[in-house]
């Protein structure tokens, strides 16, 4: 055995835990090398420095202190106690965490289907009819042709009237497609569920049946002429039933005056006029003025009257019907409220839904 | 009421059903052996009673981890020796190392009567160890006190270090010589004397 290999066995050797031919190998080692019999004192003598460094009594009250924090430890609860309550506390906090999590993925989920639904055209709303009664347009030309002249259904001029018995009083046949509309409408309100206020009774043009969605002859001369049609006939809407949130968008907004003419005309109208244009319109629009547009709309009028008229006119048969109307009236302003070009080919499915709003002559 | 006569293992379970008062016996049996190895690991006595107190707080709310395996003592005293380390770092204790001369702990013979001188100089001689010590690696002082200071056995400094026998054996080696040569001065002045 060398010295490099009796060195690593010094400290064993020292502590006198080598048996067999290892200690006997090193004491044979050892008995002949000066060198690691000097190694293996300078071991002894370090082994003994610190065996001499002898054992220090702790400072007094150590267990009382140590025993102290220990007992406090003991009645505090630990940190996982803190942040995990138990289960008598857990269980109705976890349930309660999960209906207010149901609760909000419900809200979020709704709003979330509101908000992705494409900025369609709004509706026309459900309650139109046509205006039929004596108007302050009315001039010497002839009324408006029967009712089965499909030349004067080309647009309908509706009112929000309610379907009461003007509803039942309209023709099956116009009810049957006016309801259809009505009911795509309805079913489409109440998926966005934007109106707050379910949708009335439909009632359609008395003067026809239906909107043939063509226009020849005369073209929409029958809607416009509605605003000429003297005699009895139900008021343009049911004002009393109406309410700013309850009006449909419609997709042009139309602005006219009457002219000149047309007053005086209306002046020596018919005496059989039960309630002139003017006066139905003018309640109406107080009624149906709570909002601040229409409020103001009818203070700058000098308190005159003015008549707000729905009509339903195919895409492709505005302009014609826009041409008629100036003829009749001083178009002031056109505003394509729901309209907008990327809706054009989702609009020309369906007629529009027109708002004119009909202002006394300038001369008043 | 304390029963002192109990063992280790039956106090740990007592402690574990909940019984805080058994784990005083626990206190009271290792509080010198644990702060010894502390002070030793230190070198300071106040930090070594700070953190000795430390050591048993964190025993015992951690016994319930303890299942036995080895004894409560070597249990207690790797706990001991992770707070002694984490504590000699963090006070960066290898530049501010000192040992208090003029205090009696370092005695701890109860020799109160002896020759001044040779008080003197078994302090001297305490005080210069005690600096090799620091000046050693944690593991390396840790091996040296726990075999050489406290007569551990290889396999249970090989369970508080969690290092094999082997590894131990050859770390202690390793230490001792270490020691020796930071010690050699004093030695060769000592043999030169004598």
């Amino acid at each position: 055995m060398n010295c490099e290999e009796t060195d690593v066995q010094l400290s064993e050797f020292l502590d006198r835990t080598l048996d067999g031919d290892n200690l006997r190998n090193v004491r044979e080692h050892l008995a002949g090398c000066p060198r690691c019999s000097e190694e293996l004192g300078g071991l002894a003598e370090c082994r003994r420095l610190v065996s001499n460094l002898g054992v220090v009594e702790p400072p007094v009250g150590l267990v009382t202190r140590i025993m102290a924090e220990v007992r406090e430890a003991a009645h505090r609860p630990s940190i996982l106690e803190r942040l995990f309550p138990p289960v008598r506390l857990k269980r109705p906090l976890q349930a309660a965490a999960l209906v207010l999590i149901g609760i909000l993925s419900v809200y979020l989920y709704q709003k979330e289907d509101v908000s992705n639904m494409p900025p369609t055209p709004v509706t026309p709303e459900p309650v139109l009819s046509v205006q039929q009664g004596p108007t302050d347009f009315e001039t010497n030309k002839p009324p408006a042709a029967p009712i089965d002249n499909p030349l004067q259904n080309e647009a309908k001029a509706v009112s929000t009237e309610p379907a009461t018995a003007k509803a039942r009083s309209a023709p099956a046949a116009t009810e049957s497609k006016a309801g259809k509309e009505e009911n795509r409408l309805e079913s489409r309100q109440e998926k966005f569920k934007s109106a707050p206020i379910p949708a009335q009774g439909v009632t359609t043009a008395q003067e026809g049946p239906s909107f043939p969605g063509s226009l020849s002859g005369r073209g929409l001369g029958s809607s416009v002429e509605a605003l000429r049609q003297p005699g009895d006939r139900p008021a343009p809407f049911a004002a009393d039933r109406l309410s700013l949130l309850s009006e449909p968008i419609p997709d042009y907004e139309l602005v006219v005056r009457r002219l000149p003419s047309q007053r005086a005309d209306q002046a020596a109208g018919p005496a059989g006029s039960q309630d002139s244009l003017q006066k139905r319109a003018g309640r109406a629009a107080s009624k149906f003025g709570e909002g601040p547009r229409r409020a103001e709309g009818f203070s700058r009028g000098n308190n005159s009257p003015l008549e707000i008229l729905w009509f339903s006119v195919p895409y492709d048969k505005y302009e014609q019907f826009k041409q008629e109307l100036a003829a009749q009236a001083v178009v002031e302003s056109e505003i394509p409220v729901g309209v907008k070009e990327k809706d054009a080919s989702f609009i020309a499915d369906r007629p529009l839904s027109i708002k004119v709003t009909v202002l006394p002559s300038a001369e008043r | 009421m304390l029963v002192e006569g109990i063992g280790d293992a039956e106090c740990v379970k007592r402690v574990q059903r909940g019984d805080a008062d058994s784990f005083e016996v626990l206190v009271r049996r290792h509080q010198k052996a644990t702060f010894n190895l502390v002070y030793r690991l230190l070198g300071n006595y106040e930090e070594a009673a700070e953190v000795a107190q430390e050591v048993f707080l964190s025993a015992f709310k951690s016994i319930h981890q303890f299942r036995g395996d080895a004894n409560f003592s070597t249990w207690l005293y790797r706990i001991a020796f992770n707070h002694a380390s984490t504590r000699r770092k963090s006070l960066q204790l290898a530049q501010q190392r000192h040992v208090p001369l003029d205090g009696t702990e370092l005695i701890g013979d109860g020799d109160a009567f002896a020759d001044p001188e040779k008080t003197a100089q078994k302090r001297e001689i305490q005080h210069r160890v005690q600096s090799a010590l620091n000046s050693l690696p944690k593991d390396d002082a840790a091996i040296i006190i726990l075999r050489d200071l406290q007569d551990a056995p290889y396999e249970e400094v090989a369970q508080m270090l969690e290092i094999p026998v082997g590894t131990v054996k050859s770390r202690l080696h390793r230490a001792r010589r270490a020691l020796k040569e930071l010690l050699a001065p004093q030695y060769c002045l000592k043999r030169r004397a004598s």
